[in-house]
């Protein structure tokens, strides 16, 4: 008897949570390098190499508005985007330490709060009365490697190191930013991420309310700094979430003012505590979250209001007002791709979030992949593999170390840098990426039937490109056959305007082809994979299959067989 | 070839040759039954085959090695007068016709007897020796089933260990009521070499060709005990007409004797797999094929043939046979010429 299994929506998205026989009828098991939004399979680009940028070690991709700045070997580069003919310009006299992975960087606009601090007793915990008007501090990326000063960078192209503890003044140049490494601008406080006594990076140092670039909190009865730094500095006023090193500072949905902190192993929302102040600026307190941190300052992202972050296990989100309103308790984001995550320690993660869709650069079961979440129909997407990233220093393929986007007046761009050393920009080229869907595993539902994939009839449309169509069926988990069908019709699709319904079309818009297995094995569960390199929307597929009944499976008599002999 | 079939055969029903091997065993095996069925099912175009064998006529009996497996004719060279094979049953029958006894100088009556494990009685009683000309890279086992005198029915497993060329039993095989006291000698798998089994006397009684399980030798009475022994003539040549015996096949390029019976192989397959599997319908319509295919083979086979054509037992000379008691011939032939 021949049986037809079929799925014309997958709006479900991925699920690797559950037994793959068991999954929904609009649910698959894995897409790769697809995307599913509109209920269709449709393919997209692979990544755009940037060519134009020098090698070496590339430390990290920040977006400012049209502007894309490139961190390599020490050095950073930048292109101004909303021009089509411009190209990458070097920043003037920057210069940072090479060696490092990341070089962090952080916008702080210009200063709010311009008058000298003067507190009004000797009491650490009075107020302070704001006297003589200043001259605010410029707007600027800031840019630490956590070895050197730190350097400025401004939107004239030029740049120049952060003033130091001792070149602060109390008159005439209130710049003071310590060394550290990851820093987060929030309710007009710059925080910085700065080493302890031990050297290591526990201390979360702050600037003043309103004054990014300017970290002398504690200050004399006049308004002067203390002699030296060690008494006076930063670290003299810094907080402590735990025992353990900074990994992520993350602006977050807090009614209170709070931000996210993480170490490896834990995470907190810390928050103002304007009760009791140190000279005139706040202390914090921190509110324990759950046992799970960020694996570094760019695997967290938003979700919807919600915050998700790269731990070590698989990605985990919280929401930050029901945390303290409802429940203290993070959800399973990552349930559906758990098995994705299998054994896996991950090490060198980024997320992001750009047109509704969340990115996760993660380490995987399957190797280094991207975990595409669409936020609009609220499923996991799959994930993105693209085979052009090429391999780090080890041989190892790459990951995504930083992902950083922009908005011109042209469009969004999106962009990443890589382990082996490569900015690219996601879906930049004009090769299309090979899509690859697993659908779920089909089965009779019945152990005494077992069936036998024969054909595949996947119907796609807007085939834009020639390309090819193949089709392989996993019978009971093992490769069992494929077979592949060319597409050369190129068909161009009509741009806006268009002729209602669908535009004039030369050609019909619609692929029928039919993949025949005449190899494959008889078993009980058989799965499809569906690849193809064009760009082009796969509608649904049927698969056509031939029941094989039996009392006791084939396998199973082969192997009673086999013993007996 | 086999490999074809076996393709066939993995394609329709879902096995994949390379990798699932235990299935491909398993499916090995039911094709050469589904060979099997079809073979013994007729005599397909090709079975047959001819051969002169000079036979030892020391007693009234010889055995025909393991390849004959039915024989559809015999003819005396020497004499060229066809040899008739008779039934068992009409030695012995005390009503109607009857086989008074066997004329061995004429040697014009056969009866095979039987088919029987061993090619010739054991001299020595001794344990016997199994030898194979060169070691095999694999181990296998040879099971001997006889009696002897605590036993009417023991089995012996012999084990070969790769590189080992020859192998005795620990038991005398002797069976005081029979001549023949081997059952049967199978090995477990087929092998590279021939398999000898000889006799404390170092007569060999059995040989299992490598390609076989076990040994196979066809018994025949060809005249009485008592008879005058035939003439002597340099070669006591009869020329046999025989059914060859159906090897199993195992090796991609092993063939069916009949040439063209490939696709037949296939759909009896079929028929066997999906009336095993209970569905009847589709059982019935792979029997169709088969045997269309097997009827076309055939007609194809007769083409342009004389062919001999047999009408029946005339009813009016059955009549005599009722009425007159003796050995009276109740059939008659006619030729025809096409």
């Amino acid at each position: 008897m021949n049986r037809v299994f079929s799925q014309f929506d997958f709006s479900g998205g991925s699920n690797l949570l559950i037994d793959p026989t068991n999954l929904g009828g609009k649910e698959y098991f894995l897409l790769i390098n697809g995307r599913n939004r509109y209920e269709t399979i449709t393919s997209i680009k692979e990544p755009l190499i940037s060519e134009d940028l020098p090698a070496g070690r590339y430390q990290g991709c920040y977006g400012a508005g049209n502007i894309v700045i490139v961190f390599i070997s020490g050095l950073a580069y930048y292109k101004d985007f909303s021009n089509p003919s411009s190209t990458y310009l070097k920043v003037d006299g920057f210069s940072m330490n090479a060696a490092e992975d990341f070089l962090y960087a952080c916008l702080v606009p210009a200063s709010t709060v311009n008058f000298t601090r003067i507190p009004t007793s000797s009491n650490i915990n009075g107020p302070v009365n704001l006297t003589l008007a200043l001259t605010a501090s410029p707007q600027c990326l800031v840019v630490q490697d956590g070895i050197n000063q730190p350097m400025l960078i401004f939107s004239t192209g030029g740049s120049r190191p952060a003033a130091t503890y001792d070149q602060w003044t109390k008159d005439d140049n209130r710049e003071y930013v310590p060394i550290g490494k990851q820093m987060l601008y929030h309710n007009g406080i710059l925080y910085i991420v700065c080493k302890d006594v031990n050297g290591r990076y526990t201390l979360l140092g702050r600037s003043v309310t309103g004054r990014p670039l300017d970290f002398m909190v504690n200050i004399t009865q006049s308004g002067d700094k203390l002699p030296l730094e060690k008494d006076g500095g930063a670290n003299s006023v810094a907080y402590r979430v735990d025992y353990n090193e900074i990994t992520a500072l993350q602006s977050v949905n807090d009614a209170n003012g709070g931000f996210y902190v993480s170490t490896l192993r834990t995470s907190y929302i810390v928050t103002p505590n304007f009760d009791i102040t140190f000279f005139g600026e706040p202390t914090f307190r921190s509110t324990f979250l759950f046992s799970a941190g960020a694996i570094n300052n760019f695997s967290v992202t938003d979700v919807l209001g919600d915050t998700a972050l790269i731990d070590f296990a698989g990605i985990t989100s919280f929401n930050s007002v029901a945390q303290f309103r409802v429940e203290g308790k993070n959800s399973p984001f990552s349930a559906k791709l758990a098995t994705l995550f299998n054994g896996i320690t991950q090490s060198v993660n980024a997320a992001t979030n750009f047109d509704n869709y969340c990115f996760f650069s993660m380490d995987t079961v399957f190797g280094p992949a991207i975990i595409v979440y669409d936020t609009l129909r609220q499923s996991f997407v799959g994930i993105d593999q693209f085979s052009n990233l090429g391999v780090d220093e080890t041989g190892f393929p790459a990951r995504i170390k930083m992902f950083c986007e922009i908005k011109t007046n042209l469009g969004r761009r999106f962009f990443f840098i890589t382990t082996s050393n490569k900015f690219c920009e996601y879906f930049g080229s004009s090769t299309t990426a090979t899509c690859s869907l697993f659908t779920k595993e089909f089965c009779s539902g019945d152990p005494k039937i077992s069936t036998k994939p024969v054909a595949l009839q996947p119907i796609f449309s807007d085939a834009q490109e020639n390309g090819l169509i193949s089709a392989a069926v996993y019978v009971d988990r093992i490769l069992s056959d494929t077979g592949d069908v060319d597409i050369s019709r190129s068909l161009v699709i009509p741009t806006p305007p268009i002729a209602p319904p669908f535009g004039n079309y030369s050609r019909e818009n619609i692929e029928n082809d039919k993949i025949n297995f005449f190899e494959s094995s008889q078993g009980y569960q058989t799965m499809v994979k569906i690849s193809w390199n064009f760009t082009g929307t796969l509608t649904g597929f049927n698969l056509m299959s031939v029941d094989m009944p039996s009392d006791s499976s084939l396998a199973q008599q082969a192997r009673n067989y086999a013993a007996s002999n | 070839m086999f490999k074809d079939i076996l393709l066939d055969v993995s394609n329709e029903i879902g096995v994949t040759l390379a990798t699932q091997l235990q299935k491909k065993s398993l499916i090995s095996l039911w094709i050469n039954q589904a060979a099997e069925d079809l073979y013994t099912s007729d005599d397909l175009p090709g079975c047959l085959r001819e051969q002169v064998f000079d036979l030892d006529l020391s007693d009234g009996m010889v055995t025909l090695p393991w390849y004959v497996y039915k024989i559809r004719g015999l003819r005396n060279v020497n004499w060229w007068n066809s040899i008739s094979q008779h039934d068992h049953r009409m030695r012995y029958s005390t009503n109607g016709y009857k086989e008074f006894w066997n004329y061995g100088w004429m040697r014009d009556v056969w009866r095979v007897k039987e088919v029987r494990a061993i090619g010739r009685s054991i001299t020595n009683a001794a344990p016997l020796t199994l030898k194979i000309p060169l070691p095999e890279t694999v181990a296998f086992a040879v099971n001997i089933t006889g009696s002897n005198n605590n036993s009417v029915r023991l089995t012996e497993k012999i084990t070969f260990s790769a590189g080992v060329t020859e192998m005795t039993t620990v038991n005398s095989f002797i069976n005081p009521y029979n001549e023949f006291p081997i059952e049967s000698i199978i090995k477990n798998i087929p092998t590279t070499y021939d398999l000898t089994i000889k006799d404390a006397n170092d007569l060999e009684i059995a040989k299992i060709p490598n390609s076989e399980l076990s040994s196979r030798y066809t018994v025949i009475q060809v005249f009485d005990n008592g008879v005058i022994l035939p003439l002597s003539t340099d070669c006591n040549c009869t020329e046999v007409l025989f059914k060859y015996k159906l090897s199993p096949m195992l090796n991609d390029f092993d063939s069916f004797p009949c040439p063209g019976f490939d696709k037949a192989i296939f759909y009896k397959f079929m028929e066997n797999y999906k009336g095993k599997n209970g569905e009847l319908d589709q059982a019935v319509a792979y029997k169709i094929k088969c045997k269309e295919i097997c009827d076309n083979l055939n007609n194809d086979d007769n083409q342009n043939k004389e062919m001999k054509i047999d009408f029946g037992v005339n009813k009016f000379l059955e009549v005599q046979r009722t009425s007159y008691p003796g050995d009276i011939c109740t059939r008659r032939f006619w030729w025809i010429y096409e």
